[in-house]
């Protein structure tokens, strides 16, 4: 029974990070219609940027988070603005192959500068050690840490969505951009800030994730495919199908690790099959599937 | 004269909107007609609706006396109902003559032929040529569709469709877009089709409407409003105010 | 023209008879790069894991031959055959969705043959690979040499036959109807074509090349390790594309001498580096010569063809 627990809560700390990871993706996804693959090596330069920060200069990590997103981000906007753009119109598989050299770039750039090894970083006191929880059930602290950050930042997201004057553009053009174009919107500067905030949300995930996840040069194609469950199988046209799409992911891949060591990413890759041939259009999908 | 093409209380939403609603109306063998109406009227759902590639929310599509509600959009094609479309859908990456050889080759189901080369199928390519040859399209045969003009890319349209041999032609505004100049080519190639050919024709330009049709079907806000001679539809009340002061008056014969 | 393009390999047996490994390879990944060409050049069907086919043919013809049956001609046929009917099944999981439920798709399917190559270590020697692939001779007669000799002959001969194949098969009226459902389905569909039936047929004679071209590489290196059905090779096909071209022919075959001549250079200056040159490589030829070296070729004759029109008139 605390197994279940501790077992379930490690899943939603994972899925948590997942959403973090990836909504930047699904955005990118729905609104520009890009098939970023390139995604997971913004979370990587986030992740890298700590390593040095922390180990390098002995900056505090907390502190490292934000910057993290920053660096990130401002990645994201410089090549939003130089390459991407010229690929919105294009089809699919360019868009693929684009993305899969500049996750080649970013690998051999950062093998070439930090090595091919495993990057650790010493988190502080603070997020060390157990939680304990009820009936001998516990949870590592920085994982609980994950947990409120990413739910936190989950529920801005939502409120910035539907609250805000930018939300509201940015669902117009999602919606339709010829129609967002018409209302005199900037569909330009819509997509740059979007995208770079999809980029930096994905640069603090690698940030959050070197305990968790583990950070080395194939980090980007280690998690390419997780990202690309999230966002197929969440849909693009809401927040929170993509955060389900994480948490089911995120617990079902702890789960089948644990339980059935010998089968644990075969289960994902079964999972994401099943759940794509019945549901095409993504298990949350509610537009129409003509 | 027999009914070939008859519907049912035919109708279709999308979410809240109703763009056909309860249609039910018969096409005679060998039909003129056309079905005319504002923008937006359901005129393009309701050919969707009839080849099939939109599934309806209720009633019954009839052809020749067999119910095809259900069936592919390929079944339909086999039995003869074909479409043009409003916004040209051809392939851009090959010549007139290819594209029209392989709605030849998929009517005979010789399009699964792998070993035998394209070249050698003489009798597709010669029935291609010919009928590109028949709407004045020779000299276009092996330019790039893109190289061509608007209004014979319009032309490839319909020849595209007539390989298919049809029994039922849908022509969904075929001469929309098109410059004067070029209207007369598409018009008198639809009015020469065969008699074995019936045809439903889609058309806003009312002049080419009237010369045509010897029925006139009008649909607004997705129900069918009038159906009857060219006539008795210039002269309907109703009509006049749903176009609102267009003229619907018949060209002086 | 062709008939000289496909002497090459005889002069360039002898001038690089050192290097016939690597000639033999370029033959290798210039099939596999063929066989995703049809599936994606001609057909439009993205694809992020092609290698599942390779790899299953690969370990069908290693087993084959670790388990006593090195008949080369029969062990290829019997790594197509696998592959042709895992590329059948699963043809009808990857046509459902749109291109990039089709890269999902494609993409899982590979990564759940590697997990299950994995995994099943008794069988397939798992992260070790796959010892013990003894061919017999081809037809009873050419021994697998040391040098290669025997094998870079093989190899350019399957790539040879399964190239005047696939070519017979584009330039058919099925070839046709596989340009006419990438080009536009929705009037493929309204001229009656069964889409679905032809995306299936290229995606399943597509997937059974791709098994012949693994079965090919375990032969000729009497070797099957797991990198045959990791994401880089299904990744490096498509790059092949990019460089050579898709949608045409020899764009497959110029791709591959291209990439892996340029490997060898570029990790040769910095070994490990040649995976950014790589990235850097592709993303030039996606945003700026998007027909790759097919493309080139075509730009080239037709501005020949242009100013002789020019000096003729
Ligand atoms: N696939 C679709 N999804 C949602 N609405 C649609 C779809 N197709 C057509 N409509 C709507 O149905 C109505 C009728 O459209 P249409 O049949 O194209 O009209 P017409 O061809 O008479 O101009 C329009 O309001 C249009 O926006
Ligand atoms: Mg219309």
């Amino acid at each position: 029974m605390c197994r279940v627990l501790t077992v379930l809560l490690d899943g939603i700390a994972y899925g948590m990070l997942l959403f973090i990871l990836a909504c930047g993706l699904s955005v990118t996804l729905g609104l520009m219609n890009f098939v970023n693959l390139a995604h997971g090596a913004f979370a990587m330069a986030g992740g890298y940027v700590t390593v040095v920060l922390v180990n390098g200069y002995g900056v505090p990590f907390l502190l490292c988070l934000p910057i993290a997103f920053l660096v990130a981000a401002a990645i994201g906007l410089l090549l939003e603005r130089t390459l991407y753009r010229r690929l919105y119109g294009a089809n699919h598989l360019d868009q693929v192959l684009f993305s899969i050299g500049l996750v080649f770039m970013a690998m051999a750039g950062v093998d070439y500068f930090m090595g091919a090894r495993q990057q650790l970083i010493t988190l502080p006191d603070f997020l060390r050690g157990q939680f304990h929880l009820a009936e001998g059930a516990s949870i590592g602290v920085y994982r609980l840490f994950i947990i409120v950050i990413c739910a936190v930042l989950a529920v801005v997201l939502q409120l910035i969505l539907s609250r805000t004057r930018f939300g509201s553009r940015l669902r117009a053009a999602v919606d339709d951009g010829e129609v967002a174009r018409g209302l005199g919107i900037n569909v330009g500067t819509v997509f740059a800030m979007t995208f770079a905030v999809g980029s930096g949300l994905a640069g603090l995930g690698g940030a959050l994730g070197i305990e968790v996840l583990g950070l080395d040069p194939s980090f980007p194609i280690r998690f390419m495919i997780y990202f690309l469950i999230v966002v197929v199988v969440g849909g693009t046209s809401s927040i929170a199908g993509p955060f389900l799409a994480s948490l089911i992911l995120g617990i079902g891949d702890v789960a089948g690790k644990y339980y059935i060591p010998g089968f644990g990413s075969f289960m994902i890759y079964t999972m994401m099959v099943v759940i794509l041939v019945l549901r095409p259009h993504g298990l949350f999908a509610t537009r129409g599937t003509s | 004269m027999s009914v070939i093409l008859e519907t049912n209380g035919l109708s279709r939403r999308f979410g809240g909107l109703r763009a056909v609603g309860n249609v039910t109306f018969a096409l005679q063998d060998g039909a003129r007609q056309a079905l005319i109406g504002p923008n937006g009227a359901g005129k393009t759902t309701y050919i969707n609706l009839l080849t099939g590639v939109v599934p309806p929310s209720e009633g019954r599509i009839t052809f020749l006396g067999e119910d095809i509600t259900r069936l592919s959009p390929e079944a339909r094609v086999r039995r003869g109902i074909v479409r043009t479309f409003q916004i040209n859908q051809l392939f851009d990456e090959m010549t007139p003559l290819e594209a029209v050889a392989l709605a030849v080759l998929e009517r005979d189901g010789k399009a699964r032929a792998m070993w035998r080369p394209l070249a050698s199928h003489h009798e597709a390519l010669d029935e291609a040529a010919g009928l590109l040859a028949s709407l004045g399209l020779a000299d276009a045969m092996e330019v790039p569709t893109a190289e061509i003009s608007y209004g014979r890319r319009r032309l490839l349209e319909i020849c595209v469709a007539l390989a298919c041999r049809p029994r039922l032609l849908l022509l969904d505004e075929p001469a929309a877009g098109v410059p004067e100049h070029e209207r007369n080519d598409i018009m008198n190639t639809v009015a020469n089709l065969p008699r074995t050919v019936s045809v439903l024709l889609i058309e806003h330009d009312m002049d080419l409407v009237f010369r045509f049709a010897e029925r006139i079907a009008v649909l607004v806000g997705g129900e069918l409003l009038v159906e009857g001679t060219p006539d008795e539809v210039a002269n309907d009340i109703r009509v006049k105010e749903a176009y609102l002061g267009e003229s619907l008056d018949a060209p002086a014969a | 023209m062709e008939i000289l393009f496909w002497l090459l390999p005889i002069p360039l047996f002898f001038l690089f008879g050192l290097r016939l490994p690597l000639l033999t390879e370029i033959a290798i990944l210039a099939l596999f790069a063929l066989s995703l060409d049809l599936i994606l050049g001609y057909a439009g069907i993205v694809s992020l894991g092609h290698a599942a086919f390779f790899g299953l043919g690969a370990y069908t013809a290693g087993l084959l031959a670790v388990h006593g049956w090195g008949e080369p001609i029969t062990g290829l046929l019997a790594a197509g055959a696998v592959a042709t009917a895992a590329g059948f099944v699963s043809s009808f999981l990857v046509l459902r969705g749109s291109d990039l439920t089709r890269l999902m798709v494609t993409l899982a399917i590979s990564m759940m043959l590697l997990e299950a190559a994995n995994r099943l270590a008794w069988l397939t020697g798992g992260a070790d690979g796959l010892y013990g692939v003894t061919m017999w001779p081809i037809f009873g007669i050419f021994e697998f040499d040391l040098y290669g000799h025997t094998a870079y002959w093989y190899s350019v001969i399957v790539l040879f036959i399964s190239f005047v194949a696939l070519r017979a098969i584009v330039n058919s009226p099925f070839g046709l109807a596989l340009r006419g459902v990438k080009g536009n389905p929705l009037r493929m569909r309204a001229i009656g074509a069964p889409v679905n039936r032809h995306l299936v047929k290229a995606f399943t004679i597509g997937a059974g090349f791709a098994g012949i071209a693994g079965g090919l590489l375990a032969q000729a290196t009497q070797f099957v390790s797991l990198d045959v059905l990791a994401f880089h090779r299904s990744a490096e096909a498509l790059l092949v594309l990019v460089i050579g071209g898709s949608g045409a022919v020899y764009g497959g075959i110029l791709g591959a001498a291209a990439f892996r001549v340029l490997q060898e250079w570029l990790s040769g200056i910095t070994p490990q580096y040649w995976q950014f040159w790589l990235g850097a490589g592709l993303i030039v030829l996606v945003l700026f010569a998007r027909g790759g070296l097919i493309g080139l070729w075509r730009a080239l004759v037709r501005r020949l063809h242009r100013t002789r029109d020019e000096e003729a008139r």
